[in-house]
């Protein structure tokens, strides 16, 4: 674990604080290094953890997937040839651990653009992805063999690599399916906004609810569409003026008609800023922002209140007040 | 453009409060990711005090089980983490009960605050610190051990490690303190360069 935390804890800090002179250069070593204590294994292979998942939810779920007790009913056979693929498959984690190979070492892989940040990834597969401010992704550090899997959280630019594996990205409400393609998800679910848009720059996606894989739609370059709280389907896809949704990877600002509480949100991520509205009806206004590349958020935060009569004070470093 | 992932807590947390609230609403896809993510370093922690990783299996995959069936009492303003650590923890202690290990477990654990069972001979002056401090941690009393090594090998806050251990966090500090006060007198007695 590379993440480990080196820092000492305040409480412990305090302690050491308390104890000799002498002593404590000692304490703080001795912190140091406990932390460096090897710890079990914590690597599996792929096999592994989807056997255990499967182990477990044949315990939860089973019961309600009448497929699969059909499946099962012709009884021994069916043990049989799923056993036999089990220890086909252990046998060649075996023969690839032998040899020194660990192909599917797994473990999650977080990747976090944070406020007034942004930054790039390439995945293993060569797929890459911008992150906008205060987003982040969620991964396995390898990909499964069936399907490349995606959690983000927040507002990402894809660019796919074909492969006959699909590429996923999961929402808090939403799952875009895509083979080789380039696209923008926007996944917000805060106070200003609870919703999932997908703007596709080229090739071809599927959009639905996490809930309604059924109700999915097809998107073609140019378009958009929503998936609003937990509604059932995604809107019709409809045409969108595609680089006023990709303005933010160039460093721009795009809103059109929204309330001010979510572009003040996204000011907020985007500069690190603080925003205090009173009173709280202020951020119903409804505004459209454009900016190319904008140099501050006073200098958005000054624009936006001047056309919406509103005053602003500076109470600190990218801290406003406004009412 | 940047080359390296960065690896970080916060924002995890997020994405974990997000599958925490989508669990609650019996989301089995969150379920799904709550167990990826969770189940290895879990599997590593119940091996740690099980010493048994078929063992640690099995209690793992019960607490995720556990974990469905008691979906509704999760509460995504607190750590999902530390929830699944107690579950661990508190099937880890049984499966010792159970197997009525007690017995060994408190003479492993209790009676060790003295150098008296230390094997000098395993160790020789080429011995690294980090294999001696292995030893030394092994033979701390079983609750200064515990906070110990939640707090440095799985980096959970005071607060988590309370959740986990069902007591105050002054406790876990007291339990981390003690722990840090021990092995600093066994490298003193063991006359170890820079701890004398």
């Amino acid at each position: 674990m590379n993440n480990r935390r080196q820092q000492i804890p305040n409480e412990i800090e305090r302690w050491i604080s308390e104890q000799e002179a002498d002593e404590q250069a000692v304490y703080r070593q001795l912190w140091v290094e406990t932390g460096e204590l090897p710890t079990p294994a914590q690597d599996i292979t792929d096999d592994e953890l989807n056997e255990a998942y499967a182990a477990v939810s044949s315990v939860l779920f089973e019961d309600g997937n009448h497929n699969k007790l059909k499946n099962r009913n012709p009884g021994q056979i069916a043990g049989r040839i799923s056993r036999l693929t089990y220890w086909a498959a252990a046998a060649m984690v075996t023969i690839a651990v032998s040899l020194g190979y660990i192909f599917f070492i797994t473990g999650t892989v977080d990747v976090n653009a944070a406020n007034g940040e942004q930054i790039s990834y390439v995945f293993s597969d060569g797929s890459s992805v911008d992150l906008n401010s205060g987003s982040s992704i969620s991964f396995r550090r390898s990909f499964s063999s069936s399907e490349r899997h995606v959690t983000l959280y927040g507002e990402a630019f894809f660019e796919i690599e074909g492969d006959s594996r699909p590429f996923i990205v999961e929402t808090h409400n939403a799952v875009v399916r895509a083979r080789g393609t380039s696209f923008n998800v926007r996944s917000r679910s805060d106070h200003a906004e609870d919703e999932t848009s997908v703007v596709l720059s080229d090739g071809e996606i599927e959009f639905f609810p996490r809930a309604r894989p059924d109700n999915s739609v097809f998107l073609k370059p140019g378009q958009l569409s929503k998936l609003r709280e937990l509604s059932e389907r995604p809107t019709d896809p409809e045409e969108a003026t595609v680089e006023r949704f990709l303005a933010w990877r160039k460093g721009g600002l795009f809103f059109n008609d929204q309330p001010l509480e979510l572009i003040f949100s996204e000011i907020e991520r985007r500069f690190d800023a603080r925003i205090e509205a009173n009173p709280q009806s202020i951020k119903d206004q409804r505004f459209s922002v454009l900016y190319s590349s904008p140099e501050s958020a006073e200098r958005i935060l000054r624009d936006i209140c001047e056309e919406n009569m509103l005053t602003m004070n500076v109470i600190g470093e990218n801290r406003f007040e406004i009412f | 453009m940047i080359d390296e992932p960065i690896l970080m807590d916060s924002e995890t947390t997020n994405i974990v409060a997000h599958w925490s609230k989508a669990l609650k609403a019996s989301d089995r896809e969150a379920f799904k990711n709550i167990f990826n993510h969770f189940y290895a370093i879990l599997l590593a922690y119940a091996s740690r005090i099980l010493e048994s990783r078929e063992t640690a299996k099995d209690v793992v995959q019960e607490a995720f089980i556990t974990l469905w069936n008691q979906r509704s009492d999760v509460d995504p303003g607190k750590s999902l983490k530390a929830f699944l650590y107690r579950i661990v923890y508190t099937r880890c202690l049984n499966q010792i009960r159970d197997r009525r290990l007690v017995g060994l477990n408190e003479e492993n654990f209790e009676n060790l605050t003295s150098m008296e069972n230390f094997e000098p001979d395993i160790m020789n002056e080429n011995t690294g610190i980090t294999e001696i401090l292995e030893k030394i941690v092994s033979r701390l009393p079983e609750r200064q051990r515990e906070a110990l090594l939640l707090s440095r090998q799985d980096g959970l806050t005071h607060d988590e490690i309370a959740d986990i251990m069902e007591c105050k966090p002054a406790t876990v500090n007291n339990h981390i303190t003690g722990a840090l006060k021990n092995l600093r007198m066994y490298l003193k007695d063991m006359n170890i360069e820079g701890y004398q």
